[in-house]
């Protein structure tokens, strides 16, 4: 195996869709979901990953979380195969690799205080769990204390993605995957988002892979980017390079309806 | 979750507003009332169990001493019909919790595993579907035997695949929510990720369904008493009694016309109660009375 030094190594990573479409006789139409996707992402860093709906950002989000065996190639953290690694090997991965997600409601138990949905996360971590540990984690994403105890239908937008970040936070990972973390919120509600999150990874020195649709979110706190699209890697570098000088049309296309949306608005 | 004190309050709220299926809960709590201490209040508990005959007092009509008649061994069917709520609460809470229990628990499983092994048991239920629960449970009962313990339980064998197919469709919807995916991700044992993600959030739907089954399992356990099968004689049940009054109906209407009203009544009120659970659980509903405050 590869020893090297970046936290997450993702080697030609393709996933595949069987879907079946025959009426009678067994009939499959494959989807190329994730095409042969290779990167690395360095301790610290944060990576972006821009790409239109349907560019399979999301699915190659939920294999590196672990939730998803790609079809072929391999994803390494820390050097281990995330789909080998069993035991207490297994556990350390799990620990340090979380996930925020675009729907904040969908994303929290609807049936659960807070409280108890980070009470879970923080006993499946092995962690304390008393009233110190999590009123702190609430300070640390900017939240009331009174929030712990109410159900996720009884928050706003931005406090749900609130509480979705500190239960990311809550086993101290070393990687935070953040699928669309603002796409759902109301224009001011993201901004407060995106500062948090560059606060935490500050902070905290963590490392993101952060995918969305939007140029904008992602030069805001990234620095280098992969451009996707039907499941392959189109462009990559700099995020200054791609916005204003973007090789590929898809990027130049990609960037293109972020300024028209934003000159909208101005206007 | 739908068993919380948060909720219970809620739907209390709820009912104050909504006088059909407030109707409904009074009647319900009226008959819950009487089938637990009907044997305390009834003016002939011996009548009402069916012990005492009275030849020289049989087939009288409704009087002051007996409000509804009397039949025609000569007891007392005010006593018999209040003490027949009893048998009909047992039925029906009997039915639906033991077919809630057959069908949650094996859909569950099923809908979590999906693959292979969900489809099996989908394919089991649907043979059970393809049958009217009434003709199921005859061939149960007929096979199992008579009496009110063997009327619960070919009941409930007609009735589970209703709550399977519910429950199977909601885990199966519930299983791909980011919460499963979340919960997954920070390392929650997989019976934790069962019983406390998937299970609570997929109930709502087959609670519903079971409070409107309460009256519809009343109305088929009094069909198959009603034919024979069911309850037996002395045993005052409201199918049974209808049956023993129906071929003197025209000398003695008052034996099978109370215990039709009752049956009628309660019916009815598990229906309103039922109808008024289920759109306070409708999600856009409740959106509404959110935004409106209540």
């Amino acid at each position: 195996m590869i020893k090297s030094k970046s936290l997450l190594k993702v080697q030609n990573v393709t996933i595949l869709f069987r879907k079946n479409i025959g009426v009678l006789k067994k009939e499959d139409m494959i989807i190329r979901a994730v095409d042969g996707i290779s990167f690395d992402v360095e301790e610290g860093e944060i990576l972006g990953i821009a790409g239109e709906s349907g560019s399979g950002k999301s699915t190659l989000a939920k294999s590196i979380a672990g939730l998803l065996k790609p079809t072929s190639g391999i994803i390494l953290f820390e050097g281990e195969n995330i789909y080998e690694i069993k035991g207490e090997k297994y556990r350390y991965f799990r620990k340090n690799v979380q996930m925020v997600f675009q729907n904040p409601f969908g994303s929290l138990n609807p049936s659960m205080k807070i409280r108890d949905t980070l009470k879970d996360v923080l006993k499946a971590a092995k962690k304390e769990t008393n009233e110190d540990v999590l009123r702190s984690l609430m300070e640390f994403v900017n939240l009331n204390y009174e929030i712990l105890d109410k159900y996720p239908s009884e928050l706003s937008g931005g406090q749900a993605q609130r509480v979705a970040i500190a239960r990311a936070i809550a086993t101290q990972p070393k990687l935070l995957i953040l699928d669309e973390p603002t796409s759902a919120l109301d224009v001011s509600v993201q901004a407060q988002i995106l500062t948090l999150l560059k606060k935490i990874q500050t902070e905290k020195g963590l490392t993101y892979i952060l995918i969305s649709h939007d140029i904008g979110v992602i030069r805001y706190l990234c620095k280098r980017v992969i451009v996707m699209k039907a499941g392959k890697i189109v462009e990559q570098g700099d995020i200054e390079d791609i916005i204003y000088r973007p090789k590929e049309e898809y990027t130049k296309r990609l960037v293109e309806s972020l300024l028209r949306l934003y000159g909208y608005i101005e206007n | 979750m739908i068993i919380s004190s948060r909720f219970i309050r809620e739907y209390y709220e709820y009912l104050k507003k909504d006088k059909l299926g407030l109707t409904g809960a009074i009647i319900v709590m009226i008959f819950i009332f009487l089938a637990v201490f009907a044997p305390y209040i009834v003016p002939y508990p011996a009548d009402a169990w069916g012990y005492a005959y009275n030849i020289e007092q049989r087939l009288q009509p409704p009087s002051l001493a007996h409000p509804f008649g009397t039949d025609v061994y000569g007891r007392d069917v005010f006593s018999r019909v209040i003490l027949g709520s009893r048998f009909s609460l047992i039925i029906a809470l009997g039915v639906v919790s033991i077919a809630l229990l057959i069908g949650v628990v094996l859909e569950l499983f099923a809908g979590y595993l999906g693959g292979r092994i969900g489809t099996f048991f989908m394919r089991i239920t649907d043979m059970f579907l393809a049958f009217p629960p009434i003709l199921l449970a005859l061939l149960f009962a007929v096979v199992i035997g008579r009496g009110l313990l063997n009327l619960i339980i070919s009941l409930s064998l007609a009735w589970w695949p209703w709550y399977a197919r519910l429950t199977y469709v909601q885990v199966t919807t519930v299983k791909n929510m980011p919460y499963i995916d979340a919960a997954k991700i920070a390392g929650i044992n997989t019976p934790t990720i069962i019983f406390k993600y998937i299970l609570p959030n997929s109930l709502t739907p087959v609670t519903v369904q079971a409070f409107l089954d309460m009256g519809a399992a009343i109305l088929e356990a009094a069909a198959l008493s009603f034919i024979g099968i069911g309850v037996q004689p002395p045993n005052p049940e409201w199918g049974l009694m209808i049956s023993e009054g129906w071929y003197l109906i025209g000398v003695a209407w008052w034996i099978s016309i109370f215990p039709g009203i009752m049956l009628f009544l309660v019916v009815m009120a598990f229906n309103f109660l039922g109808d008024s659970f289920r759109e306070f659980n409708n999600p856009k509903v409740r959106r509404l009375l959110e935004s409106r405050g209540i």
